[in-house]
């Protein structure tokens, strides 16, 4: 299967690019290529463009105002990732809000 | 190299590389996202298999294969190589080669008498949206030294004998700049298309350790 990549994706601007090292994604859990992986593959279906999902990436972006290179506290990358992906299936009617769990630990 | 900056040199600054969070963390949220998951199968919408796949696309999306499109279009059109040698960055961007972020590409020309080579002494700046992942050997301290100080010999050690009257150029990457060669145009290639030539553009050929292939028989 030879499948394209989207270079909106691929290239987003300073402040949203995906991190990389050496040009390399970087992952750090299994979980953050996952949230990659769904919020790629619903925009390949059509659900949003890639511009809508950037949007709501940059302003969970901003409204952190934790430095993570400093505070590694602070919701990485892959959080406001998830954030911003939780909040377009909502908006889009996708998933009802209540049926996701919005960073509250499953019991 | 300012000391106060070691990391500088490498990468763009991305804060969220070293990032980790703590493993009560990282539980709850590879569970939050587990459920979305099947969430999103339930629906219909995802299938499991395909999603590491998909991930692998993108970690392989940054081939050599890049660059060699863009040596191809140089090779069959003169305009775009004039602005390809004018300002890489932006001739790249023309064929959607993108991802630099905020260094510069420069494109260096081989000729019938310069042979350019790329470097970093430093450490390992390389082009990767036009080069993919740079090899294992542009990283040894053993290339990034010998290189300035005897690039004839290390490109005698890639299989390239150059004629003494053939001046190599050694062109040394930074975090500002990356360098690319842009190989000459093999003999015998005049009926070719672009995806045939750019068959014949491998990676080492634009670091400049080797030549263009010749076309096959």
């Amino acid at each position: 299967m030879n499948r394209k990549t989207n270079p909106d994706i691929s290239n987003m601007a300073p402040g949203t690019a995906l991190p990389r090292k050496s040009g390399e994604l970087v992952f750090h859990d299994r979980w953050e290529r996952r949230a990659f992986a769904l919020a790629v593959t619903l925009c390949e279906q059509g659900h949003y463009d890639w511009d809508e999902f950037r949007e709501h990436l940059i302003s969970e972006i901003q409204s952190d105002p934790a430095d993570p290179s400093v505070d590694h506290n602070s919701p990485g990358y892959y959080e406001h990732w998830l954030n911003s992906f939780e909040r377009l299936l909502t908006e889009k009617g996708i998933c009802a809000a209540d049926t996701l769990t919005k960073g509250t630990p499953v019991k | 190299m300012s000391e106060s900056q070691p990391h500088s040199h490498n990468d763009p600054p991305n804060p969220y590389l070293e990032k980790r969070t703590s493993p009560e963390d990282t539980a709850a949220l590879s569970q939050r996202v587990e459920k979305l998951e099947s969430l999103l199968v339930e629906k219909g919408l995802v299938d499991p298999a395909t999603l590491d796949k998909l991930v692998q696309t993108y970690e392989k999306d940054l081939g050599p294969a890049n660059g060699a499109r863009v040596v191809a279009k140089a090779w069959t059109d003169s305009a775009y190589k004039g602005r390809l040698l004018k300002d890489g960055t932006a001739a790249v961007k023309e064929l959607g080669f993108g991802g630099l972020q905020g260094e510069h590409l420069v494109v260096v020309e081989n000729t019938s008498s310069v042979h350019n080579l790329v470097v970093c002494t430093l450490c390992s700046c390389y082009p990767w949206p036009v080069l993919g992942l740079p090899p294992t050997w542009y990283k040894d301290a053993a290339y990034r030294s010998r290189s300035v100080v005897d690039p004839r010999g290390v490109l005698r050690d890639f299989g390239l004998s150059l004629d003494e009257s053939v001046a190599v150029k050694v062109w040394d990457s930074s975090a500002e700049i990356r360098y690319m060669v842009l190989p000459e145009r093999p003999t015998g290639t005049d009926g070719l298309n672009e995806e045939e030539l750019a068959n014949l553009v491998s990676r080492d050929a634009m670091i400049g350790v080797k030549k263009a292939d010749p076309p096959g028989p």
